[in-house]
């Protein structure tokens, strides 16, 4: 076998899903809150009393990182591993797990980063004109949609896993 | 509602110039024109009072004074000693500021001179020796025996003063004639030469005299800290100033139009008070002559609002994205119903709900906010409930299933997935008969029907065949709606296809729009497979809720006692987070859907809001019209 992954058992299937899920999701949002974070402590430095409209903007992409928690969770209690004593899981079985945690794992990793920089411009944006923060606000939730529908795929192929 | 307003005309003679603006602004009624408007800078008296504020505040651990509510005409009186007391607080702070120099060069002197204390002569007279030279200097404490062996050489007098942990400090006595080669050896050794301060007392005496003078500055400043402190208590009379000064300064921003004695204005009065404001200015006695008439139709209005009091927080909303024309429906009170629903079903818990109701139900009693704040909180109140009743459908508190629910969206979320989806097409629907009504107000119905009648009809046919097709229904039922719906259908496509190009001269390009009209069903799908997003956010804050509760469980039983402790802590944590979290995106995304999805369909926006000449209140709470201390009015 040229690949390593091809003899992999049920569970190291599953938990691979896991791990991407909450990794790639919480990569990606941890990348995005901190470009974000570049735009807020600059802005900040100059008008220290936009703190809460800043902080705000910053917040919004770290949703990635908690739907791809969302979606490691429900895949560890579907599985049975938080109550211990799982000790096989059929190969098939296995990669169907794996497949549910795909979708919020690339589009948490993608989408987190681009939200952040959606975020950082925003955020330059407030430091201008403050009064404007909420359209800022709306147009970097518009990148979100596609981490919820991914979210949403991941939960729908999730009710379906055995 | 969008209230309608009058342009109205004011002529009023010069004499009553202050009185009048003093009614207007108390009252708020009259919004004069921008080309009334110039620009003024902030009176000096008011810089004044706000840097006195700034001075008192930096020294009070917990501001106060702020929030008053006072009477109309104690807002109008303005007190001179309190004016007096912020020149006096500027001019303390100024002698503060000079102390405190003072002392800091004081302090340096002081320290220079600390090692040299033993010194027996004082410094002046050093430079008075004819025929010997005394150099004061520090140098390394290793280097002191090499240095001590080359002083020796040249026969100089070295004593030690004093010596810290790495220096000693010395005096050294040399021959005149041997100072040159004294500074050469004292280069090559590190040795720090101290330059010689002409006092004419000895060190000793000196050191002292600066630490007396340095305890007198520091009682100076202490005591003016304490004025302030002490002036602590008239911080409310400052802001109230401030207060004034703000109003005072933005009624000298208005310009007026006049001829010897008379003077004259131009601005906008909502139609339903314009009898009030005539009636105020009859009631003072004043000679006025007031003009109104309606709008022209190519003249800007401001838009007021006039909304009960569950709707009016959610202008906020609205003003946020765009504020309404003054020739469009007002969208708020269509938008805060769906903004309270879809909020409440995101958040989806009966603890968190009645969270909601408890914190923001109190910050709103105790908590005198204003202007967007209390909008804000306001509108999170309100939400509580629809979060609560969600949760009692969810069968959710804090995330602990209660009891068999309705619906269970983690189990099985596809009925909520459903839901959702049908919530979003009356969203639209109803998005699209405000549209309607907007076309009909502007008297262009053919494009009304083209572009929302026609969606009207397949989305509420699409809905008929859905539920025909898929619900289980006797089949007399079952084909009365699938043939109804097919009838729907094609009433909306041939709307579409007989309206769309009516702006278009030719044939071919009325046929080419036709079709891009029916492309723009891709777009209504998009937008209802959008609404999926409150099944998402309902889930994760469910699950999330779960998962907080599985964590202190499980911390909870595996150690003793000490697992209680810190199950505890991580369910607290747990919730305040996934709280915040929670109110944050529902708060963004139940917004989006307003903005995007439902304004996208009929709302313009673009236009202005109605802000009359009014007090200018920024620690003030509020100023009561009658002359009793109740709150019989409030501002704004």
């Amino acid at each position: 076998m040229p690949f390593v992954f091809l003899q992999f058992d049920g569970i190291t299937w599953a938990l691979l899903g896991v791990v991407l899920a909450i990794g790639l999701a919480g990569a990606g949002s941890a990348i995005g809150v901190a470009i974000a974070g570049k735009a807020a402590t600059g802005v900040l430095s100059e008008k220290p009393e936009l703190f809460g409209k800043v902080l705000v903007l910053q917040a919004l992409s770290g949703t990635q990182g908690i739907y791809g928690f969302l979606v490691a969770v429900l895949l560890l209690v579907r599985m049975g591993w938080l109550e211990g004593g799982l000790t096989t899981l059929p190969e098939v079985t296995g990669q169907m797990y794996f497949m549910a945690a795909l979708p919020i794992a690339i589009v948490g990793l993608i989408s987190g980063i681009y939200q952040g920089k959606i975020s950082a411009t925003s955020i330059l944006m407030t430091g201008k004109r403050p009064e404007v923060s909420t359209r800022g606000i709306t147009m970097t939730a518009l990148v979100e949609t596609y981490a919820i529908l991914a979210l949403l795929v991941s939960i729908l192929m999730w009710t379906q896993l055995p | 509602m969008i209230v309608s307003m009058q342009k109205v005309k004011l002529f009023f003679l010069e004499s009553d110039k202050s009185e009048i603006l003093n009614e207007l602004q108390s009252h708020a009624l009259f919004m004069p024109d921008k080309k009334h408007y110039q620009a003024v800078n902030p009176s000096q008296d008011l810089v004044r009072v706000s840097k006195a504020i700034e001075i008192i505040e930096k020294h009070l651990k917990k501001s106060n004074g702020n929030n008053a509510i006072v009477t109309k005409s104690d807002f109008n009186q303005i007190d001179l000693n309190v004016s007096e007391l912020a020149s006096n607080i500027l001019d303390m702070q100024n002698t503060y500021y000079k102390l405190e120099e003072n002392n800091k060069s004081l302090k340096d002197r002081y320290k220079d001179l600390l090692p040299y204390k033993n010194l027996s002569v004082s410094q002046g007279r050093l430079d008075t020796l004819r025929f010997t030279s005394v150099t004061l200097g520090f140098m390394p404490i290793d280097k002191y025996d090499k240095f001590k062996g080359q002083m020796d050489t040249l026969e100089a007098e070295v004593e030690i003063l004093s010596s810290d942990s790495d220096n000693h400090y010395v005096s050294i006595l040399v021959d005149k004639d041997q100072s040159e080669q004294l500074s050469d050896i004292l280069e090559s050794l590190n040795f720090s030469i101290q330059p010689n301060k002409p006092y004419e007392a000895t060190n000793e005496a000196v050191i002292a005299s600066f630490s007396k003078e340095m305890d007198a500055v520091t009682e100076q400043m202490q005591s003016i800290v304490e004025f302030f402190v002490k002036s602590s208590k008239d911080l409310s009379a400052l802001k109230l100033l401030h207060d004034q000064l703000l109003s005072k300064d933005n009624k000298q921003q208005i310009t007026f139009l006049n001829t010897q004695d008379t003077l004259y204005v131009e601005g906008w009065v909502r139609g339903d008070q314009v009898d009030d404001l005539k009636q105020i200015l009859n009631d003072k006695g004043l000679a006025f002559e007031l003009e109104q008439r309606d709008p022209l139709p190519d003249e800007s209005v401001p838009t007021a609002l006039k909304n009960n009091r569950f709707v009016k927080p959610f202008e906020y909303i609205t003003n946020q994205f765009s504020p309404p024309a003054s020739n469009e429906v007002d969208p708020n009170p269509s938008m805060s119903l769906w903004y309270w629903l879809i909020f409440g079903i995101m958040m989806g818990d009966v603890g968190y709900g009645i969270v909601m109701l408890v914190a923001f139900g109190s910050l709103l009693k105790f908590g005198k906010l204003r202007g967007a704040m209390k909008d804000l909180v306001n509108i999170f109140f309100y939400t509580g409930i629809t979060a609560m009743f969600a949760g009692f459908i969810f069968g959710s508190m804090f995330g602990a299933t209660l009891y068999t629910p309705l619906l269970d969206p983690i189990s099985d979320p596809i009925p909520m997935l459903i839901i959702s989806l049908i919530l979003g097409v009356i969203h639209i629907i109803h998005g699209l008969v405000l549209k309607l009504i907007n076309s009909y107000k502007q008297k262009d119905m053919l494009g009304g029907l083209s572009d929302a009648g026609s969606w009207i009809f397949i989305l509420v046919g699409l809905s008929l065949f859905i539920v025909g097709n898929f619900i289980e229904l006797p089949s007399l039922f079952q084909n009365l709606l699938t043939y109804t719906s097919y009838v729907l259908m094609a009433i909306g496509v041939i709307f579409i296809l007989l309206f769309s190009g009516r702006d278009q001269k030719t044939i071919p390009g009325k046929i080419t729009s036709a079709f891009a009209g029916l492309y723009s069903s891709t777009s209504y799908l998009s937008d209802i497979l959008s609404y999926s997003r409150i099944l998402a956010l309902a889930l994760s804050t469910a699950v999330i809720a779960f998962t907080m509760n599985l964590l202190a469980q499980m911390v909870w039983s595996s150690i003793p006692v000490l697992g209680i402790l810190f199950g505890i802590v991580i369910y607290l944590i747990g919730h305040t987070f996934n709280f915040v979290m929670g109110m944050l995106s529902a708060y963004v995304h139940a917004g989006r859907l307003q903005y995007l999805e439902f304004y996208g369909k009929f709302y313009e926006g673009g236009g202005y809001l109605f802000e009359p000449l009014q007090l200018q209140l920024k620690y003030v709470y509020q100023v009561n019209l009658k002359e009793t201390k109740e709150n019989n009015k409030e501002i704004n």
